[in-house]
């Protein structure tokens, strides 16, 4: 300790007498102008993510619901028809994936109210993982109410959206997901079910409809012109009421990007693994699709939305603004070159694995721990140095003081 | 100005003189400062509950880091938590009123340091420095005027008022702005202008001062003003000569740290403290004001009975004040790094630090180690505050293999890889991923190994144009 103090002291002395004049780093008669170009850097980042990147996902998410919707509606029509209900699992497999890369872009309206600067909730309305719950759909099918016009406005997010239609989709066993004492079961609703497969179709298309529904709105609020979040996100530190600095705005894109960190790493692949609240082995009642066996492409789908963030485009088109241009700004080029690596590998760990996430968890679970732990450097570099450098603040849902 | 060496000597032999400590002070400084240390109090407790934080910080965390020593404080139930804060706010209103001073001034010092005792991921040293003041006001006769107390019992207003209690407040700020500028005595801050470099680069769009901010030279030159800000300010604030001048410029630098930076009451705190270093009589000298308080007492009223134990005490306290925050000089390693040391010495606000926690937890019926994240039990603002700080990571480590055991299982290994950045540095292990925490003393007398060194590389130096 000695030593280092002294070390110190003698270098503290150097530069008061002038070592510092031999330092390399490059000296600036532009102040301004270096401030400007950073701040114009972050918001042709932002507006490029916003345009090409998040709007766009919405607007493919969009239009795959519209599908999706049209492919239900064809196997409620006809309901044994199993060509019918390959179709419609198809149309939700191009819609899941889709919204997959969406999930990753929880800021502003698709956010939690209470959470997210112009939160809206409209993301749990659309897919409401983890707090699906299959028995909850049986009840409704039960009770055949949902083709009631305002249905869905009155119900909770766990009997809405993309899981619940997953369910409806995929499961096709005459029995129902609940507990032989639950009311379904006990009062005998369930046994007067003519045609459980009738009425799922039913629920299904009632479900799809509901969810177009939902991704027009959440597409409208970015880009109508009576609520135009986009404008708000793109116009961070001047007109906007949303974020009053560049630097708010990334911030709300680096908090949404912990979803890979938060929900992806640590519960979509940690725990079906087995490496984290698993009493098991492996836990592959835990994945995250476990009707459509669909959970792989889902992980993958957020790292490379992750990707995308952090480029400002999708490997291989055209390059534009992201966070990879602030960090070269700044000069961090080896940690970008890092975080680029990384992203690589992830995703090809994703590729590697054999079968589906189900399939591969059953055959060699060490496939599925080797996509965790390739995630898991990417969400350090993310959690460390990138946060730092940016000077981002890790999510904390609660603000407080500090010195 | 000629340097006078034996004149300075003199006159610390002149004012530290039995004679002198217990020679009456004019109270008006204290009657103000009794008014700014309640409404501080009250703020700080009404804008916690207004802000919901009450219910965040205290209520929600299912776990609370305990500081050592400290692990016996039992922890309130919500609605207690919610009445010691509305408690809080009323004794500031009472302070300020001056009602039933000693007692509103104990019980906020009681009720602050329990609520900030309880979990060590809501220590700053702000509120520290507030638990400190209300300790030391609770022994000094701040309602001895325009307080409710004196109104009602004219003995109050003859309490003596000794200039060595001025002195002690002096003491006090003088203590936290010379370790505050100690703590900035370090590569980091003085050779590499970081953290500050990171900092000011995100803040280019603060009104007026942004584009000031993105200067290639502004990192290093706000580096070095706060270290000679903070190591020498109170000695100006001590010479009647420069005070007014100090003054401002202390106003100056509190007031732009607190447009820059979310450090909350700190400003605030700091310059109302300060005003401690003024005359005595400082008040009496504002308009309108000055006139509102009672003569002060210019000859003794009492014969001073200042006990040798009382005498003893401040002697332990102003030892333990000068000395508790230079102990990270005694652990090896860097005090930013292995944060051995770091709380409770004026460290303000001296690093950037980050880090990805990931708890490897290893039974012996499983082929494989469990995985824990820390937010499985903290809340996010807790995960975020102990990610860099190994005490809290071993603290967590140890519950959690508490917490296994106590689900039935038996010889529960617990290790964690905790990688950390510090000041924007490539992220580095801070334990050694192969010690068992379990095992681990917690003690901060026991030598910590499990802490590896800190990083070599100095930090980055972002590019500026």
């Amino acid at each position: 300790m000695h030593h280092r103090f002294t070390r110190t002291h003698v270098a503290l002395l150097a530069l008061m007498f002038g070592a510092c004049s031999t330092s390399n780093q490059p000296t600036s008669n532009t102040t301004t102008e270096h401030s400007e170009d950073t701040v114009a850097l972050r918001r042709e980042a932002l507006t490029n993510i916003a345009d090409n990147i998040i709007i766009t996902q919405y607007a493919d998410f969009s239009a795959k619901t519209s599908a999706l919707t049209q492919a239900t509606k064809a196997w409620n029509d006809a309901p044994d028809n199993a060509e019918k209900r390959a179709e419609a699992q198809q149309a939700w497999r191009e819609a899941m994936a889709s919204w997959q890369h969406a999930e990753v872009f929880q800021l502003g309206p698709a956010g939690i109210m209470t959470e997210v600067a112009g939160g809206e909730d409209l993301r749990d309305l659309i897919y409401s993982w983890p707090l699906s719950n299959a028995c909850r759909v049986d009840q409704e099918l039960a009770k055949n109410e949902f083709m009631q016009d305002g249905f869905f406005e009155a119900q909770l997010i766990n009997i809405r959206g993309l899981d619940s239609l997953e369910y409806t989709l995929f499961y096709a066993e005459p029995e129902n997901s609940c507990a032989p004492t639950s009311t379904v079961n006990s009062s005998g609703s369930w046994a007067t079910i003519d045609n459980i497969t009738e009425r799922r179709a039913s629920f299904s298309y009632a479900l799809a409809q509901d969810i177009e529904k939902q991704a027009k709105t959440l597409e409208e609020h970015w880009t109508s012109a009576d609520r135009d979040f986009r404008a708000e996100f793109v116009n961070a530190g001047t007109s906007s009421e949303t974020y009053s600095t560049t630097q708010e705005a990334l911030n709300a894109l680096s908090d949404a990007m912990f979803y890979l960190e938060k929900e992806t790493k640590d519960m979509k692949l940690a725990i079906p693994a087995g490496l984290s609240k698993c009493a098991e082995t492996t836990c592959p009642e835990a994945i995250e699709h476990p009707y459509a066996d669909f959970a792989l492409e889902a992980s993958l789908a957020n790292h490379k939305a992750f990707q995308k963030l952090y480029l400002g485009n999708a490997p291989g088109e055209e390059e534009a603004r992201g966070f990879d241009d602030l960090l070269i700004d700044l000069g961090q080029d080896e940690l970008d070159a890092e975080i680029k690596r990384l992203l690589e590998e992830a995703i090809a760990a994703h590729e590697a694995v054999e079968g589906t996430f189900s399939e591969a968890l059953a055959a060699n679970p060490q496939q599925i721990i080797d996509v965790y732990d390739a995630s898991q450097a990417v969400g350090r570099v993310l959690k460390t140095q990138f946060v730092s450098i940016l000077d981002l603040e890790v999510p904390q849902r609660a603000e407080g003081d500090n010195d | 100005m000629i340097f006078k060496p034996f004149s300075i000597l003199d006159r610390s032999k002149e004012v530290f003189s039995k004679e002198n400590l217990l020679a009456p002070r004019d109270h008006a400084w204290l009657i103000v400062m009794r008014f700014f240390v309640g409404g501080l109090v009250f703020i700080s407790a009404a804008r916690t509950l207004y802000h919901g934080w009450a219910e965040q910080f205290f209520i929600k965390p299912t776990y609370m880091f305990p500081y050592y020593g400290f692990e016996w404080l039992p922890r309130p139930e919500a609605s207690v938590v919610m009445a010691m804060f509305t408690g809080l706010v009323l004794a500031g209103l009472a302070i300020m009123a001056g009602a039933a001073y000693r007692l509103a001034m104990f019980t906020a010092f009681i009720l602050f340091t329990y609520l900030e005792l309880l979990d060590v991921t809501n220590y700053l040293n702000h509120y520290y420095l507030l638990s400190l003041l209300t300790l030391l006001m609770c022994f000094l006769p701040a309602h001895k005027d325009l307080s409710i107390d004196s109104t009602l019992f004219c003995k109050i207003r003859n309490l003596p008022h000794y200039s060595w209690q001025h002195y002690l407040l002096r003491f006090q700020l003088s203590a936290v702005y010379f370790w505050a500028g100690m703590a900035k005595f370090g590569e980091d801050w003085l050779l590499h202008g970081q953290p500050l470099q990171i900092w000011l680069r995100s803040r280019l769009e603060t009104p007026l001062i942004g584009p000031l901010l993105g200067l290639s030279q502004m990192p290093m030159l706000m580096s070095w003003m706060g270290f000679l800000f903070d190591s020498t300010i109170w000695i100006f604030m001590l010479i009647p000569r420069t005070r007014r001048v100090a003054f401002l410029v202390l106003v100056s630098f509190h007031i732009s740290t607190g447009l820059l930076f979310n450090i909350g009451m700190f400003p605030f705190i700091m310059t109302c403290a300060a005003t401690c270093f003024f005359a005595p009589d400082w008040p009496r000298r504002i308009p309108f004001v000055g006139r509102l308080f009672a003569p002060a007492q210019t000859s003794r009223l009492h014969t001073p009975r200042t006990p040798v134990i009382a005498w003893s005490v401040i002697a332990i306290y102003c030892t333990f004040q000068m000395l508790f925050p230079a102990r990270h000089l005694v652990y090896p390693g860097d005090v930013l790094w292995n944060e051995e040391g770091m709380r409770w010495s004026w460290k303000v606000m001296i690093r950037e630090k980050n880090g990805d926690i990931t708890y490897r937890v290893k039974l012996p019926e499983r082929p494989h180690e469990m995985h824990v994240p820390p937010t499985r039990y903290l809340t996010d603002h807790q995960a975020r505050e102990m990610s860099g700080q190994p005490d809290m990571i071993l603290t967590l480590g140890k519950h959690i293999g508490k917490l296994y055991e106590e689900q039935g299982h038996k010889n529960v290994e617990v290790r964690v890889d905790a990688w950390v950045s510090l000041n924007g540095r490539a992220p580095a292990l801070l334990i050694d991923p192969e010690v068992d925490l379990t095992k681990v003393s917690s003690s901060p007398f026991e030598s910590s190994h499990w802490i590896l060194p800190s990083p070599s590389t100095p930090p980055p130096r972002l590019r500026t144009r």
